[in-house]
């Protein structure tokens, strides 16, 4: 039996994000729903109301898994985009 | 240091790919929703890499579709591909498990018995003793008990005041403590003559004179009195000392002329084995034929330092030729004074007198007779015996 393969997230299951921060070096991300845009500079994230931009220096993605995102570097900045309701 | 997680990593297998497309952060997205766990993400010019279990590799394939992606394979690591590299090496296997398996046997074995403290009762003894208790090479050092061992070894020993067993890796260490020496010269005794003799020199210690220089003494006759009086009451004391008198002896000594000599041949050839917990290996081949004296000698083999579980046993073989002859009168008056000296162990062995020697060759022997003169020492310890008086 094949497993089924998501194109997406499911964006039922989640309805509230976690953010933490380490001293500008690291940024946890919990119920997210994927990268947007990925670059050495900016980090899109998909949020369940909008996005997540996290603006900074030489950024990574440490850890991507399910829901989960974890990005490491020189933190700048964190901007909410789109829809806050 | 390899912390659990990167060992869990190492233990699963990974994979570092790289990928490159129009929609890579689509693909993560993809991967990310379908619980493909990923790390180490770094963004190049034109691609992204990434680092995934081998599990999560199997999964691409299908997740893949629609996103345009195209993968590369940059590097493969861990356990399972170290063992897919050396999956027909049999003999590489063999040798892993072998050395293993050897390695934990060997380190759960005694190797070696090290003794400690012993000054009186000799190495050999305290081997035997330990032996007596079933200790021996090679046996499991679980089965050794040291607290049983103690006791059962002070009882074994008339000498062992204290005994205490440690083991210490492969090796179990006996330490011993005996008893102090008895100092027997603590009886009281008095010095009698063993010879007829002229007294010559005096040179008393302890105890009663009873003779002086120049005095003829008989066999058994008191030299040194042990009693010794104090007024009204006698102590009783150790005589201690040293009379040297001249010995006159008449004697006729008899010697067969059939004499039987080993003559060394001078080719030794020496012969090694190796003992490994009792199993005795010899180092050549064939036997020797003929005559030998025999000399052995056996020691540990060590590498820095420690003793291995391994004796070299190296015995030495000199030829030799028995042969049987008939001695000359010479020969038979030399050997008999050989004996002489060996007899009576006189002050100074070269200074022996001899006078109206006489050799009679008989049949199948020679008779002769002497008579000697010489200085020793002629005290004997006689042992005082006190009863008291009911």
């Amino acid at each position: 039996m094949r497993n089924k393969v998501y194109d997406t997230f499911d964006t039922d299951s989640i309805s509230s994000t976690r953010i933490e921060l380490f001293d500008r070096k690291k940024v946890i991300v919990e119920g997210c729903y994927g990268i947007k845009e990925y670059s050495d500079d900016i980090i899109q994230i998909n949020l369940p109301r909008g996005s997540l931009i996290i603006v900074g220096e030489r950024l990574e993605i440490v850890i991507l898994t399910g829901h989960e995102i974890t990005i490491g570097g020189n933190i700048i900045s964190l901007e909410f985009e789109g829809n806050v309701l | 240091m390899i912390s659990l997680n990167g060992l869990a990593y190492y233990l699963l297998g990974t994979v570092r790919i790289s990928i490159s497309g129009d929609y890579c952060e689509r693909f993560l997205n993809v991967l990310a929703a379908n619980s493909v766990t990923f790390n180490k993400i770094k963004k190049r010019k034109d691609n992204f890499e990434l680092t995934l279990l081998k599990k999560d590799f199997f999964k691409l394939r299908e997740l893949r579709k629609n996103t345009n992606v195209k993968i590369k394979i940059i590097n493969k690591n861990g356990l399972p591909f170290l063992l897919r590299k050396y999956k027909f090496r049999y003999g590489m296997l063999t040798g892993f498990i072998l050395f293993w398996t050897v390695l934990l046997f060997m380190s759960s074995r005694l190797w070696v018995i090290e003794i400690n403290g012993n000054e009186i009762v000799s190495d050999n003894e305290v081997y035997s003793a330990v032996e007596k208790l079933g200790i021996k090479e090679g046996m499991s050092m679980n089965k050794i008990d040291t607290d049983i061992l103690k006791l059962d070894f002070i009882l074994s020993g008339e000498n062992i005041a204290w005994s205490s067993f440690n083991k210490q890796g492969c090796v179990l260490q006996v330490n011993l403590t005996e008893f102090a020496k008895k100092d027997t010269d603590v009886e009281p005794c008095n010095l009698i003559a063993e010879y007829d003799a002229i007294i010559k020199k005096i040179d008393v210690q302890s105890g009663m004179l009873n003779v002086k220089i120049g005095d003829t003494v008989q066999k058994g006759q008191l030299l040194v009195s042990g009693i010794v009086s104090y007024g009204d009451f006698n102590r009783f004391v150790v005589s201690k000392g040293k009379i040297l008198a001249e010995v006159s002896i008449n004697l006729k000594e008899e010697i067969s002329k059939n004499y039987r000599e080993n003559i060394l041949i001078k080719n030794t050839t020496n012969r090694y084995s190796i003992e490994i917990f009792g199993l005795n290996l010899p180092l050549y081949l064939g036997k020797l034929d003929g005559n030998y004296i025999i000399t052995r000698k056996s020691d540990y083999l060590k590498l820095f330092g420690g003793k291995l579980p391994i004796v070299l046993h190296k015995k030495e073989y000199c030829k030799i030729q028995t042969i049987e002859r008939q001695i000359t009168e010479n020969e038979a008056i030399n050997i008999i004074k050989e004996n002489i000296k060996n007899k009576y162990m006189p002050l100074d062995s070269n200074a022996i007198i001899y006078s109206e020697e006489n050799i009679i060759d008989g049949q199948d022997k020679y008779i002769y007779t002497a008579s000697i003169k010489f200085v020793k020492d002629i005290t004997v310890k006689e042992k005082i015996i006190i009863s008291a008086e009911k």
